[in-house]
């Protein structure tokens, strides 16, 4: 094995886990280089401990790389640029493969600018033609096209893959990489852009197709007043609130909120729609939605062919006793105070 | 305070798209400027509306009908015009069109670049921050919203997160923002200002004007290349075998649908006790029951 040319991979970790997108990036690292004879590095950034490493080597890393560095705990494009541009250009790595994820939409880019090299955004297939020339394949001109590129010989290369591109494949026992520390050098370097706030997007406030979990109401949510149900159910659940055309025509909801083929089209991780028939009309709007619940009186109504949960029940009933219940399961609110964002903004 | 904008002529991504062979097709096809750099155009005159004495410059490398887009951009109220445009162009890479933005841009006065996230036909999004390098300037990616001083010369922008979240930046100007979709709502132009665009002068450049050697940048190769165009397809569903214990029309539904998980259609009736208890716990197994943090 040459130790030049090595596929290096960025890895995310998310609340002290390996994210989804990372195991497919070591793993289809790993079936890159079997093909082009390499090493697969893994490089970690901020939190890296003999068990990660493990799990990293389950997916084919051969390699762990380290930084750990205070300073890079929390990403900062600047001081992530010139570090990684450093370690990749000393260890002469021949690509980097990272998550088209918001880490890598902003990085990646200053990598290229600074180690002057290609970067293929996006990418959905790598492979390698007979002489063993990687060309990458990427969606274009919004889905319609793929289009496909290879690279200069300048290395490395640098390459963001679109989420679930890869197969995953795990390895049953695999021997445990050494950890290598990599020292890092980020005295006196002071990024010229600082972070110095979040906002916590607010449910109720943010645009629908941003949102993570969305409570929808439908013509049978019957009244204002049971739509004001919806809204108290919403905030419990940390959701945003959307109907049909129907609850916009009612006057009960904003029309910026409307889901389906005359409003907005919206894929969150959960939909809970309350009485809404499920006309195509509106599904076109939900049905990429990861899972949906469906509360409906009518059990032959077509929303519950879409739904993972159908409950058949009236709810005027359902919702008071979700929300009750919910009170009692789950701990007070503890999102961040809008007065407390405020200070931030004025200081 | 001077703005610099800069603008891509694209497909346009609702006309119809074909593919011939390896390339796309022209025919039905028309071109637009890119809508992000349309939104970058209108926080540009945003910003020229709260800070007298400004002047917003937009710089297009594009093709001859690209001029129409730009005539656009001096009817919403652009005050100066740049186009350069050589057939070498048609081909080029990031690297090189971001190395020929910066040496278009460098003479100029400037305190604020606004570039597009990304062109909504290619989809790079990276030439942004690869003429950031070049000048030397910091670059925010994913902004939302603007507020500049001025006076201390400092600019706060938020930049976009996943739902919702906005992440709070500041830096010094000069500056290098990208921007996102959700900043802003770009103007209509009224009538009479498109008439007087009309008339108004575009500096036309070619890149021997600005003492590039087109045969050089050739020369020079790009870092990475277009091979070849070919239509979508859709995402292939993974193949599986099923178990051969099953029945013929089993194993046939199965193949069927491609082992795509099928929704669970859990119906629940009766007591809303029962309901309760059994949606909560729907809930919790597929760890969609609100956590917040302790």
């Amino acid at each position: 094995m040459s130790s030049n040319n090595d596929i290096w991979v960025l890895i995310e970790y998310e609340k002290g886990y390996l994210t989804d997108l990372s195991q497919q990036l070591v793993s289809g690292g790993r079936q890159l280089a079997d093909k082009l004879n390499n090493n697969v590095c893994v490089l970690a950034v901020g939190e890296c401990n003999q068990e990660m490493a493990e799990e990293t080597a389950a997916y084919g890393a051969d390699k762990v790389f380290f930084l750990d560095n205070p300073r890079l705990s929390k990403y900062s494009g600047e001081l992530y640029t010139n570090t990684l541009a450093e370690i990749l250009h000393n260890e002469k790595a021949g690509m980097l493969l990272c998550g088209n994820t918001l880490i890598g939409k902003d990085l990646m880019p200053r990598l290229a600018a600074k180690l002057e090299t290609g970067l293929v955004t996006n990418c959905i297939i790598l492979e390698t033609d007979s002489d063993n020339t990687l060309i990458v394949t990427r969606p274009t001109y919004a889905g319609e096209v793929y289009t496909r590129f290879t690279f200069s010989p300048a290395r490395p290369w640098l390459l963001t893959l679109n989420p679930a591109s890869m197969e995953i494949k795990k390895k049953a026992a695999a021997n445990a990489p050494e950890i290598i520390p990599v020292a890092t050098h980020l005295n006196g370097l002071e990024p010229r852009s600082e972070t110095i706030g979040f906002l916590k997007g607010d449910p109720k406030e943010i645009s629908i197709e941003e949102s993570e979990i969305i409570v929808a109401g439908g013509r049978g949510v019957g009244s204002i007043d049971n739509f004001r149900l919806l809204e108290e159910f919403a905030e419990i659940m940390g959701a945003s609130i959307a109907g049909s055309l129907q609850a916009v025509d009612a006057g009960w909801l904003d029309s910026t909120r409307q889901v389906g083929q005359t409003g907005k089209t919206v894929a969150p991780r959960l939909y809970i729609a309350c009485g809404i028939s499920g006309s195509s009309y509106h599904t076109l709007g939900m049905k990429e939605s990861e899972t949906v619940i469906a509360i409906n009186t009518d059990r032959h109504a077509p929303i519950f062919k879409l739904a993972d949960l159908a409950i058949v029940g009236n709810l005027t009933e359902v919702v008071p006793a979700l929300i009750k219940k919910l009170r009692e399961t789950i701990r007070p609110d503890s999102r961040v105070n809008p007065d407390e964002v405020k200070n931030i903004l004025d200081s | 305070m001077n703005i610099i904008v800069c603008l891509k002529w694209i497909t346009c991504t609702d006309s119809p798209i074909r593919i011939e062979g390896t390339t796309v097709n022209e025919r039905g096809i028309y071109h637009v400027i890119n809508p992000y750099d349309l939104l970058a155009v209108e926080e540009a005159l945003r910003l020229k509306d709260l800070h007298e004495g400004s002047k917003v410059t937009v710089v297009c490398l594009g093709p001859p009908p690209a001029e129409s887009g730009i005539r656009r951009c001096l009817a919403m109220g652009v005050d100066k015009s740049v186009m350069v445009w050589d057939s070498v162009l048609e081909n080029a890479d990031s690297h090189t069109i971001a190395s020929i933005l910066a040496d278009i841009i460098r003479p100029l006065d400037y305190d604020l670049i606004i570039c597009g996230q990304k062109a909504a036909d290619i989809e790079e999004g990276q030439v942004g921050a690869i003429l950031a390098h070049a000048l030397n300037l910091p670059v925010v990616s994913s902004v939302v919203k603007v507020d500049c001083s001025t006076e201390n010369g400092e600019l706060i922008a938020h930049r976009k997160l996943l739902r919702g979240d906005r992440d709070i930046v500041k830096t010094a100007l000069p500056v290098l923002l990208t921007v996102e979709v959700g900043l802003n709502r770009p103007r209509y132009p009224a009538f009479r200002s498109i008439l007087i665009a009309e008339k108004r002068e575009i500096q036309k450049h070619t890149l021997k004007d600005l003492n590039l050697n087109p045969d050089e940048l050739e020369a020079k190769g790009h870092k990475t290349r277009i091979v070849a165009h070919s239509k979508s397809r859709p995402k292939p569903k993974k193949l599986f075998t099923p178990d051969s214990n099953l029945s013929a029309i089993e194993r046939m539904n199965l193949i069927m649908s491609g082992g795509v998980k099928k929704k669970q259609g859990n119906l629940l009736e009766g007591d809303t006790d029962y309901i309760t208890s059994n949606t909560i716990k729907f809930l919790s197994e597929q760890k969609l029951l609100p956590d917040y943090n302790e």
